[in-house]
């Protein structure tokens, strides 16, 4: 066991010493400040706090780290920080869930553009729903809409990237269910499902082991339902192996259970699908704005990349968040960010029509 | 399960546990003391500091810590009239009067003991109850939520003043503040205007400090006095004994209102913000024969004192057992419990159930020693109400400033905390009660969301049929009638009989004392109720424009606002016109009216802070509030030129050292800097 974590170390120091000389003292004894668009306590304010200190301590130089909440405007407003009022010299950064999704299909506020800021690294979120056993017949996922529960999704809003895989996954599943936004955060959402009002939360997987799994399924009548995977660069979805393990299906595996018949992947409704699973590849982000230094640049990778291979940060994060950690590499980051961009103007058009429907 | 109890106990008081409780305890009554900064600033302020502490340790600090600042809140809202934190809003209508009939130290007594006895009894209670939890979560629906936020509004609404349908009105506009920003249907925002700040609901902070603190201030500042406006030599029998004995004397209040806080605990979102109104609310009426509630009645201090520390141990229960934080505060725990790898749950009452029992004991063990502590430097701390104001006044201001700027760290929330401090100037000044917006702030959001979330699920007001929705209504429609029937029985009596000067037991009272929404001036009034008028007439304008589902929950407020204030404006004119009548022109009513309600100096006093604010634009918090303190001693308080000197380098080392350097709170980068090309 200590060899292996004597290993780790090195390996992490090695990534931390691979950065160019200037990245080395770029940091040294200087402070960065960490801008979280949401309040603390929350799952982005809690999974930033568990990164920050081992992040600080990865980076060369190991400059203090210090978080401050931005919080408002469903996050709208720190990301309009980073683009245009953040200084650019490297002392801020922006630690945050990816808002791709508001800024393709142009959210009323937003200012920022992702296409010319300059990401750091981000984490891929493994996107699941809970749902009441009792919508279906003795468990079985294909009956779902058989049982004595009637379908009744919990939504955020009809932007949310939550919200629209949902809609756009039970639509393609042809699930009659109602849709109802508003739903924010488990205080509401957890009474709801246990009095019965509601029978599907959208969640990450990181929300569900730390919270939801407790009060939804341990203490009512909640199972995990299907995995909304992401997509290859051939676009074939890819299951999680934690999920896989725990013998959930993905959409697509549902689909042809209950069908009988291939996923169809040419529909509006499957593309664009495929399209925000595109843009919310990478789930909680760091980056920083426009003009930002190379050395900046290089010296926060070198402490980002040296994260998932640091044993004192594994451990950590699987204590925090009970799930092994899941970074995206640099360069699926960076593919990310170009997916804003190169976003299908026709499927954008579909997805703000498919927005306005959900407020109907 | 006796085990677990013993041990969690005995975890406590294991070293370094037992240690980081003391220092939570000490680190709480600083932070509940100091208003606008309260729990929740400092929960935000530990949390980084929890990872390196075992499990028993970091709750201890942090519990410890949240557990007393409603303890320690009680002094601001006691002896300045500013509500500490919003659980102490209630503790104002009595406690502010006393202060300024000299009791700040009976009531304050009172407080403490209260709090204490609130505490334990409220985890003591929340032991017992832990079996009910789920049932009482599963037995809400979202329909009941929105019943249970409109009552605790409508409770506020008519018992804060003697005019209810301010009171409902005043509602009504924090109700409709809660629209202003991202709908929380749709996410599209409503009322901006395009202004980003507009996105989100205005800061609580900044809505706070502004209502209460700057009319409180000016108080101070223009009318040359002491916050209690009788001298020392004349309060007799105004101890902290008594206090202790006033709370033992009302018992049964105490256990009451502690029972009530901690279920009304349990409830998310509703918690914090209704439960000491909860109680105030039941303490008048079960109150039998004379009372001065609203004047300086001592159980008007006990009931909300009781319930707001017994409310601490209700809402840790959702928390612990299903990860469902009530409030912010708890959103903060649950985050650090995260960190800690605990996960709520069963586990809580099975495997973990001695972690349990140890934040219980850490609940009892704060709540017992605080008060005990406050009780014993309380002595010193009420001495102040006999200060002159002068040398309060940029004191209280700093934490103002700062307290405004913890809201959401940018100017906007400065300018939020000048324009409430203007309002709550002209309501204080003309009968208009300010807990009820405040109040509605805080629900309003999660009401207008449980509103349209039930017309979705049930059709609209289909809700309505539930039965648990219909005894709530029944509820409400007692309460607004029972408070309705209550004081048109008082304005009998005191028709018939002669009128009972509050505080009549105390000699050379002369100045008047400040009671909630208790002030007449129609010639004040009527403008400003033409103004809300205006204004609720154009949010419903304005509504008619947005999506259907997220309109009629503003329209709904704004046309019944509008409607009770065309009754409030028919009453005030003629109220304006009797006044006219006594000072023979309109002209000479009006000059009457500003000169009784301070207004042209309210203005003088404003444009102080609106200079402050330019200042700390200009150069950030640190200089221009430092700048502030100095020039205020000077030039209004006229003491020498040291002592001005004296209090900004004071102000500004307090800035620097609490709020930059040891909460690293993000400050104004100084613009002055970027004005000259200075970059940054």
């Amino acid at each position: 066991m200590t060899s292996i974590r004597t290993l780790a170390i090195s390996l992490a120091a090695a990534t931390a010493l691979a950065a160019p000389a200037a990245a080395q003292d770029f940091y040294e004894g200087q402070t960065i400040t960490c801008v979280v668009p949401y309040a603390p306590g929350g799952g982005t304010d809690a999974f930033f706090r568990v990164v920050v200190p081992h992040l600080a301590r990865l980076i060369p130089g190991q400059p203090e780290i210090i978080i401050n909440n931005m919080d408002g405007s469903g996050g709208l407003r720190a990301n309009n920080y980073a683009s245009d009022g953040m200084p650019n010299d490297g002392s801020e950064i922006l630690c945050a869930p990816w808002l791709a999704v508001a800024q393709v299909t142009g959210s009323e506020g937003v200012r920022f553009d992702y296409s010319t800021m300059r990401v750091v690294g981000g984490e891929s979120s493994i996107n699941t729903a809970v749902i009441n056993e009792n919508t279906m017949v003795d468990g079985d996922r294909s009956t779902v809409g058989q049982g004595s529960q009637p379908l009744v999704l919990a939504g955020l809003s009809p932007s949310s990237t939550l919200d629209l895989r949902q809609r756009l996954a039970y639509d393609i599943l042809g699930i009659d269910y109602l849709y109802v936004p508003g739903y924010r955060g488990s205080a509401v959402q957890v009474p709801a499902f246990l009095s019965g009002e509601v029978s599907i939360i959208g969640m990450n997987y990181g929300t569900y082991a730390a919270t939801m799994e407790a009060a939804l399924v341990d203490q009512g009548p909640g199972m995990l339902f299907v995995e909304f995977p992401g997509y290859d660069a051939d676009g074939n979805p890819v299951p999680t192996d934690v999920l896989v393990d725990l013998g959930v299906p993905t959409i697509q595996q549902l689909y042809e259970e209950m069908h009988g018949a291939e996923f169809p992947s040419d529909t509006p409704e499957a593309r664009a699908l495929q399209l925000v699973e595109g843009l919310s590849s990478m789930g909680l982000s760091v980056w920083l704005p426009e003009g930002a230094p190379d050395e900046a640049l290089e010296a926060m990778r070198a402490g980002w990349e040296a994260l998932p291979s640091d044993p004192e940060f594994i451990e950590a994060h699987e204590q925090a968040f009970g799930k092994p950690v899941g970074f995206l590499s640099y360069d699926q980051a960076v593919a990310a960010q170009q997916g804003v961009a190169g976003a299908d103007a026709e499927l954008v058009t579909f997805l703000q029509d498919f927005i306005a429907a959900g407020e109907q | 399960m006796f085990e677990a109890l013993i041990s969690g106990l005995l975890q406590v008081f294991s070293w370094p546990a037992i240690g980081y409780l003391g220092f939570g305890i000490m680190l709480g009554i600083w932070l509940g003391a100091l208003p606008g900064v309260g729990g929740v600033t400092g929960l935000i302020l530990l949390l980084p500091f929890t990872y390196t502490l075992d499990p028993v340790s970091a709750f201890a600090l942090m519990l410890g810590m949240f557990a007393v600042t409603t303890t320690s809140d009680t002094i601001a809202s006691v002896m300045l009239g500013i509500p500490g934190t919003v659980a102490s809003q209630a503790t104002v209508l009595d406690g502010y009067p006393l202060a300024q009939q000299g009791q700040a130290q009976r009531a304050l007594g009172a407080a403490y003991t209260c709090s204490a006895i609130g505490g334990v009894v409220g985890a003591v209670i929340l032991t017992l109850s832990i079996p009910l939890v789920r049932p009482i979560l599963s037995s809400f629906s979202t329909p009941e939520y929105f019943m249970l936020a409109l009552l605790g509004i409508c409770m506020v609404g008519t018992l804060s003043s003697a005019n209810i349908a301010k009171g409902l009105v005043v509602a009504a506009l924090g109700m409709m503040m809660g629209t202003i920003g991202d709908g929380t249907f749709n996410g599209v925002p409503r009322y901006w205007f395009g202004v980003e700040y507009l996105l989100q609901v205005p800061p609580l902070v900044s809505v706070v400090l502004g209502l209460f603190a700057v009319s409180e201030l000016l108080d101070l500042a223009t009318r040359n006095t002491s916050i209690s406006r009788v001298s020392k030599v004349d309060v007799r029998d105004g101890t902290m004994l008594r206090g202790i004995k006033d709370a033992f004397r009302n018992w049964w209040l105490v256990l009451k209102s502690s029972a009530l806080g901690t279920y009304i605990g349990m409830l998310p979102g509703l918690g914090a913000s209704i439960v000491d109104w909860a109680a105030y609310g039941m303490a008048v009426q079960t109150t039998k024969g004379e009372n001065k509630f609203g004047r300086g009645d001592i159980r008007g201090v006990i009931a909300p004192e009781s319930a707001n520390n017994a409310q601490r141990g209700g809402a840790l229960i959702p928390t612990l057992t299903f990860g469902i934080p009530g409030d912010f505060a708890m959103s903060i725990l649950l985050g650090a419990m995260l960190i800690q790898g605990i996960r709520p749950g069963l586990d809580m009452l099975t495997t973990n159930l001695d972690l349990t029992y140890a934040m219980i004991w850490t609940l009892i063990i704060a709540n017992v020693v605080s008060a005990l502590l406050l009780m014993v430097i309380g002595k010193q701390v009420a001495r102040a109400i006999f200060v002159d104001g002068h040398y309060l006044v940029p004191i209280v201001m700093l934490f103002v400033f700062m307290g405004s700027w913890l809201g959401s760290k940018v100017i906007g929330d400065l300018i939020l905390m000048l324009l409430m401090g203007f309002v709550g100037l002209l309501m204080k000044r003309s009968g208009w009660p300010r807990p009820p917006l405040v109040i509605a702030l805080v629900l309003g959001p999660n009401m207008e969301n449980a509103f349209t979330l039930s017309n979705r699920i049930y059709g609209n007001f289909g809700w309505l049929e539930r039965t648990p929705s219909q005894i709530i209504l029944v509820l409400i429609v007692l309460t607004v009638l029972g408070t309705i029937l209550a004081q048109r029985r008082r304005r009998r009596r005191e028709a018939t009989e002669p009128a009972v000067e509050p505080a009549a037991d105390l000699p050379n009272l002369n100045a008047k004392l400040s009671i909630e929404g208790g002030e007449r001036n129609p010639m004040i009034s009527l403008p400003f109720a033409g103004v809300l008028a205006l204004l609720f007439a154009a949010a419903a304008i304005i509504a008619i424009d947005f999506h259907p589902a997220v309109r009629l929950y503003p329209m709904m407020i704004s046309i019944t606002a509008v409607l009770l204030l065309l009754g409030i404006l028919w009453t005030d004119y003629r109220e304006a016109r009797s006044e006219r009548v006594e000072f023979g022109s309109w002209r000479m009513t009006w000059a009457e009216a500003l000169k009784k309600s301070d207004f042209i100096r309210g203005l003088y006093f404003c444009s102080w802070i609106a200079a402050t604010i330019v200042l700390i634009w200009l150069f950030g918090n640190t200089a221009g509030v430092a700048m502030f303190m100095g020039a205020y001693i000077i030039v209004w308080g006229k003491k020498p030129w040291w002592v001005g000197v004296i209090y900004a380098v004071g102000g500004y080392a307090f800035i620097t050292g609490f709020y930059d350097e040891l909460m690293h709170i993000a400050l104004q980068r100084p613009a002055i800097l970027s004005l000259f090309g200075g970059g940054g």
